[in-house]
């Protein structure tokens, strides 16, 4: 098995940048694909893990219906960001309150059109 | 001509770096002459970048190598990445290379970093040529601007002239450890100026924490020189040129108290820079805070950009710190002598740096033909501004150099370039070079 190449290194790739506390693969009706977090997971990111869980087809139906291909939340002091992979997945990566977010958007939009491609 | 681009993001170094080999070197027929290198500055590591500079040059059977670490990298047929590499690789007859140079003094010495940069430039003989060098960027201590806060005191203000050469010994001090602007560079561009050197492009590499930034030449890496090289052809012209965002114009204000040696901004309008800046703006400390204090306090969307009489506004980075009652700039001693200086806000926008990408590119390519390549130094504030539309101002050069033109984009901390008699030190600003054939002028036929 090559762990360097798919769609679980892509992910793996997002953890290793700065202030990143996880990445999750979605499915747009709520189910997991594939997910990567850091070891040291709080209750504060576990909850937000949860509240994404629970409102990824909601999030997805609005980005969907307006067009957008980014969407950004601030949540229990992390960051959301939900970047469009195709018309079924959505890649959502968590960030800390340190994250450089225009740093972080330009990884994740290449990691969301890297992992389109294996889909 | 033979020329190869790439870009490849991977959390390891070594992956990334096998990624670019095989997509940019095994893409050129035999061994390039010259590979311009480029890595993130994320993998932090200088022995991470050593074997990966090493591999570089051992898979590409060239040492002719020259680059560094930038906080973005882009090339023409890929995304940007933040976590990777990007490549160009030339292999040409017609074009010539200065073996690449290096020199690890150049924030204590410019002037033997001209001399370097100019003895490169004299070897070269083919018609037309173009000096191109990377330097250490913008790098400081944690307690820099607590050390700062010397410049407010009663006496900074009262006895100016002691306190630049005091300014003067502290650069030199920072210097020696390694720290500091990169107005050196500002020096250089001044020395080959009067050195009769004529087109040069460089950039500062930079770690937006401002930690460590690295310049590679052939298989060595330094954290604190210059590196740099010289390309020459008889057959293709350079074309060159540079921009910023000059879309939107905010108020004037005067400078009104400084200390020129440390370009550090007292008074603006007469009253407390810090102040004055941001009432200027429009923006409250707090938001001012909340907005840029992740970004070291860099004025992102509000540029401070100067202009000598019957010359262009070129813009500098304003650092307004809340700890201090002045301003920390970027802004050149030669520009703060000047009796007539007119000083402006510029409004910054995502659609504005696509613009003057487009801009950019189109001015430098608009005398030449048969495109060959280009090499772009753009500010990492300009990639902080975009953030994940970067890739839009990409799109923008390749519609303004045509689709089958390679380039490589550098997001550098400082863009630097001699365009004739002309220098230009300047910030947040879009720096380029794309070599062609000159265009053929078409003859008016009378009938």
């Amino acid at each position: 098995m090559n762990f360097n190449y798919g769609i679980s290194s892509e992910l793996k790739d997002l953890n290793y940048l700065d202030d990143v506390e996880g990445s999750v693969l979605f499915r747009i009706d709520g189910n997991v694909i594939d997910s990567v977090f850091n070891d040291n997971q709080s209750q504060d990111l576990l909850r937000t893990i949860q509240w994404s869980k629970s409102n990824v087809e909601k999030v997805s139906m609005e980005m969907k219906n307006n067009n957008l291909q980014k969407v950004t939340y601030e949540l229990n002091d992390f960051y959301i960001l939900f970047f469009v992979v195709n018309r079924v997945t959505v890649l959502t990566t968590f960030a800390n309150q340190n994250a450089n977010l225009s740093l972080l958007s330009i990884e994740a939009k290449r990691k969301s059109q890297n992992i389109s491609q294996f889909l | 001509m033979q020329i190869s681009t790439g870009t490849t993001s991977h959390r390891s170094i070594n992956q990334a770096t096998k990624n670019v080999i095989k997509d940019v070197i095994e893409d050129i027929n035999g061994t390039p002459d010259f590979v311009l290198v480029a890595f993130t500055s994320n993998y932090r590591q200088s022995d991470e970048y050593k074997q990966a500079l090493s591999k570089i040059c051992e898979e590409s059977g060239t040492t002719n190598v020259m680059g560094g670490t930038f906080p973005g990298v882009a090339t023409s047929n890929e995304l940007p990445t933040t976590q990777g590499c990007s490549l160009m690789a030339i292999k040409s007859s017609e074009i010539s290379f200065e073996k690449p140079f290096s020199y690890s003094n150049v924030r204590i010495n410019p002037k033997k970093g001209s001399e370097i940069i100019f003895d490169a430039y004299q070897k070269q003989k083919n018609k037309s040529k173009i000096g191109f060098f990377l330097t250490p960027g913008p790098l400081y201590q944690d307690d820099a601007f607590e050390q700062m806060k010397i410049l407010d005191t009663i006496f900074a203000k009262k006895f100016k002239g002691m306190f630049n050469f005091i300014g003067k010994i502290i650069d030199k001090s920072m210097g020696k450890g390694g720290y500091g602007g990169t107005l050196f560079a500002e020096k250089i561009l001044h020395m080959l100026l009067n050195q009769g050197v004529e087109n040069i492009l460089g950039g500062a590499t930079i770690d937006l924490d401002m930690k460590a930034c690295y310049q590679f030449s052939g298989e060595e890496i330094f954290r604190n020189a210059l590196v740099g090289t010289v390309f020459s052809s008889d057959k293709y012209e350079f074309g060159h040129g540079w921009t910023f965002d000059r879309s939107q114009k905010s108020k004037k204000f005067d400078i009104s108290g400084f200390l020129k040696s440390s370009g550090y901004i007292q008074y603006i309008n007469e009253r407390s820079a810090n102040r004055e800046f941001r009432d200027i703006i429009g923006i409250s400390e707090e938001l001012y805070e909340e907005a840029f204090g992740n970004f070291a306090y860099a004025s992102l969307l509000y540029l401070s950009a100067l202009k000598k009489p019957n010359k262009e506004y070129v813009p500098f980075v304003s650092v307004c710190h809340p700890i201090l009652d002045g301003v920390v700039t970027t802004i050149p001693e030669r520009y703060l002598n000047e009796n007539k200086i007119i000083a402006d806000f510029f409004t910054q926008s995502g659609t504005g740096i696509q613009k003057s990408a487009y801009d950019c590119a189109t001015n430098i390519s608009k005398n030449l033909e048969n495109l060959k390549f280009g090499i772009f130094i753009n500010c990492s504030n300009r990639l902080l501004i975009a953030g994940d539309k970067i890739d839009k101002e990409n799109m923008k050069i390749k519609e303004a150099l045509g689709d089958e033109v390679p380039f490589i984009t550098l997001y550098s901390g400082g863009e630097f370039s001699l365009i004739g008699n002309n220098p230009v030190y300047s910030s947040v600003s879009v720096h380029g070079i794309v070599a062609g054939e000159n265009k053929v002028p078409i003859k008016n036929v009378v009938f």
